[in-house]
């Protein structure tokens, strides 16, 4: 091998260890090599003189390739590990920022600033919102208060304290909030980073809070409007019965008695439902202020199905499957009760379709006395199955088509409560809702 | 004596008897439907010269069962019904209806919409064009018979009557309340959204391209007017 050969394979190496491992171990490569190209390749050779001043010019310009080249090489290296470490932080800022956004919970804040603090790897992240006066997350044992928080919002100005630096968030050009953090990975570019993603989630956050503030003033609107839509119809239905009897008696007078009798009497059995109506709603005010007294004597069970069955106004009474023992017997307000069963009964002649078979059973169990009143109608939503004794609740399978004030589940369940008993809602295993009321039997002192 | 037979279809047990004792002794012969499944039964087994529906019925509803009505008959509907909403009168005639009488009412309004909705606009009678083609729209007044592009295209009692009546006044326009107080009866006449329906359901029918009509076309602020392309004969 001759020299300028030998040369060119140790620049090569001076270079492999520069990119490899850093600036100062190519420099002592460079000195190594230098030695040992001086030695074993430039005459006199075998020794570390050197005999011909040319030679001195080789090893000088040698030496000088040799560290400019691993500078250069390890800067580029440097750069590259600068880059991994930016792409590495954007990556967790990232994933920070997809944490936030995935997380709808209520206390989207205080979880925000505790991603920060697992994903950013820092010792610990403190978030301050003006709005609310509140602080988010921990600053430790630094002292740092929600005050001195307040102070950096107010002032705009960042400060330090210790190993925590703190900053104003801004959102457009209106000061949201602070920020405190410490640890030793934070830099004054995560820092930013951090305040840019705490605002923006701020925002978002304030926004779902919105949504759902307008979601529920809905809810509100569709709820009186349904309860509109109901009172409406209990109302007219009667009141329309009743003028278009009215009007025939006035303006048509009938030639036969039949028919003016005919006319007079629905007019009179409108004009009572009418006033039913009106005492339901009344008597749903009353139950729901806590008015209702009871008057508890002993009762047949049996007895006060059949009345509520009887009152029902079924066209079709044969649709009722009843299996009640006919000695069960029990103390309660029967006037009461029997409306209780009414309202559920008519609700199930509501809902279900007509003439389809409704089944009302009653049995004694510890104690109790267990009423089941199961139709063959659409059922109720699971979601539904508490709601839909709510005052003014109408079934969302049936709201559509089915007319109702949605006052009559709750009057019933205001009735049962009132005797110390429950009632709640079911599917039957073949579809259909079932309204079940588990009552005391033995009862003597519940009011 | 008026005899005419009508299907009244309301879930309310007491509303149909109610329409039954006021109609009964006029001339009306009353038959009940309690739902919409029933009302569509009862008009295949035995055609009425009208139906009242109610619009809020368990099962079926009311505006399906006035269309499913539509399908096969066209028998005057008038929905009854306790919402007052334009809304909601709008859907009912888009559904086929041709009136629409919100509860509670006396019995002469709904006596009244029941002969405008049975009768047949005497004012044409043989007056005007007995038929109109221009090659594409035919329209045969006699048969009562309407063809577009050679297929027949159904129409209701009430929108040939509407048809007719423009078409005998071409090009000329045509304010809504004479529309209304022509087709319907001398009682109505602020019934704008009627005209709406019932010109969109013509345009859907016998216009090439209903969004863009060539015959029924609107006089904005004034009515409708017939565009006779081609002279009536």
């Amino acid at each position: 091998m001759n020299a300028t050969t030998a040369a060119l394979v140790l620049l090569l190496v001076v270079l492999a260890v520069a990119t490899r491992w850093g600036l100062s171990e190519a420099i002592a490569t460079s000195v190594i090599a230098m030695l040992g190209f001086n030695f074993y390749f430039l005459p006199p050779i075998g020794t570390l003189t050197i005999a011909d001043p040319e030679n001195w010019i080789a090893l000088a310009a040698f030496l000088l390739t040799a560290v400019t080249s691993s500078q250069l090489s390890s800067q580029a290296r440097k750069r590259a590990e600068e880059a991994e470490g930016g792409r590495r932080q954007m990556g967790k800022l990232y994933e920070l920022s997809r944490a936030m956004l995935m997380d709808e919970a209520r206390n989207a804040l205080a979880q925000s600033v505790t991603s920060a603090c697992q994903i950013l790897e820092l010792e610990s992240v403190a978030f301050y919102d003006v709005a609310a006066g509140q602080m988010y997350g921990s600053t430790g044992d630094s002292g740092i208060t929600p005050d001195d928080l307040a102070h950096i919002a107010s002032s705009g100005e960042p400060a330090s304290l210790e190993r925590y630096s703190m900053m104003p968030v801004r959102l457009g050009a209106s000061v949201v909030g602070a920020l405190a953090a410490s640890g030793p990975s934070l830099t004054p570019a995560l820092l930013d980073s951090l305040a840019g993603l705490l605002a923006i989630n701020y925002e978002r956050v304030r926004a779902l809070d919105r949504a759902a503030e307008a979601e529920a003033a809905r809810r509100n609107e569709e709820f009186k409007s349904s309860l509109l839509d109901g009172l409406a119809h209990d109302l007219k239905t009667p009141l329309t019965a009743i003028r278009s009897c009215v009007t025939r008696l006035i303006d048509i007078p009938p030639r036969s008695e039949e028919v003016r009798r005919e006319l007079l009497s629905i007019v009179d059995q409108e004009s009572r439902r009418l006033e039913q109506s009106i005492t339901e709603a009344v008597e749903l005010a009353r139950i729901e202020s806590r008015e209702l007294k009871l008057h508890r004597e002993d009762a047949s069970v049996a007895d006060l199905i059949g009345m509520a069955l009887a009152q029902s106004r079924e066209e079709n009474p044969q649709r009722f499957i009843v299996s009640v023992p006919a000695d069960l017997r029990f103390c309660a307000d029967g006037d009461l009760i029997r409306r209780a069963l009414l309202q559920i009964l008519e609700n199930a002649q509501k809902y279900a379709p007509p003439d389809s078979p409704i089944e009302i059973a009653a049995s004694a169990q510890d104690a109790q006395l267990i009423i089941t009143i199961a139709d063959h109608g659409p059922g109720i939503g699971k979601d539904e199955l508490e709601r839909v004794f709510e005052k003014f609740y109408r079934g969302r399978r049936v709201k559509a088509k089915t007319e109702g004030t949605g006052m009559g589940l709750a009057i019933a369940r205001g009735i049962i409560e009132a005797h110390g008993g429950r009632i709640r809602a079911s599917n039957g295993p073949q579809g259909g809702a079932v309204i079940s009321i588990t009552l005391p039997l033995t009862q003597e002192l519940h009011d | 004596m008026i005899n005419a037979t009508i299907l009244v279809v309301d879930d309310e047990p007491q509303l149909r008897r109610a329409m039954k004792a006021t109609l009964t002794d006029l001339g009306y012969s009353v038959i009940e439907a309690k739902t919409g499944e029933e009302a569509l039964a009862s008009i295949r087994q035995e055609p009425p010269d009208l139906v009242l529906l109610d619009l809020n019925m368990p099962g079926i509803g009311g505006l399906e069962t006035c269309r499913a009505i539509r399908e096969t008959s066209d028998v005057p509907i008038i929905i009854l019904s306790v919402r007052n909403a334009e809304r909601e009168k709008v859907q009912a005639l888009d559904a086929g209806a041709d009136d629409y009488v919100t509860k509670p009412f006396g019995i002469q309004e709904l006596l009244a919409r029941i002969r405008a909705a049975m009768r047949r606009t005497p004012a044409l009678g043989d007056s005007g064009p007995r038929r109109f083609a221009d090659g594409e729209l035919e329209i045969d007044f006699a048969a009562r018979r309407v063809t577009l592009k050679g297929r027949s295209v159904r129409l209701t009692p009430k929108e040939f009557d509407l048809l007719h009546f423009l078409v005998s006044h071409p090009d000329k326009p045509i304010p809504h309340r004479k529309l209304l107080q022509t087709v319907w009866g001398p009682d109505y006449g602020d019934e704008v959204e009627y005209l709406r329906v019932f010109v969109n359901q013509l345009r859907k029918k016998i216009e090439p391209v209903p969004s863009r009509p060539k015959y029924l076309l609107t006089e904005p602020w004034v009515g409708y007017r017939f565009a006779g392309l081609a002279a009536a004969e």
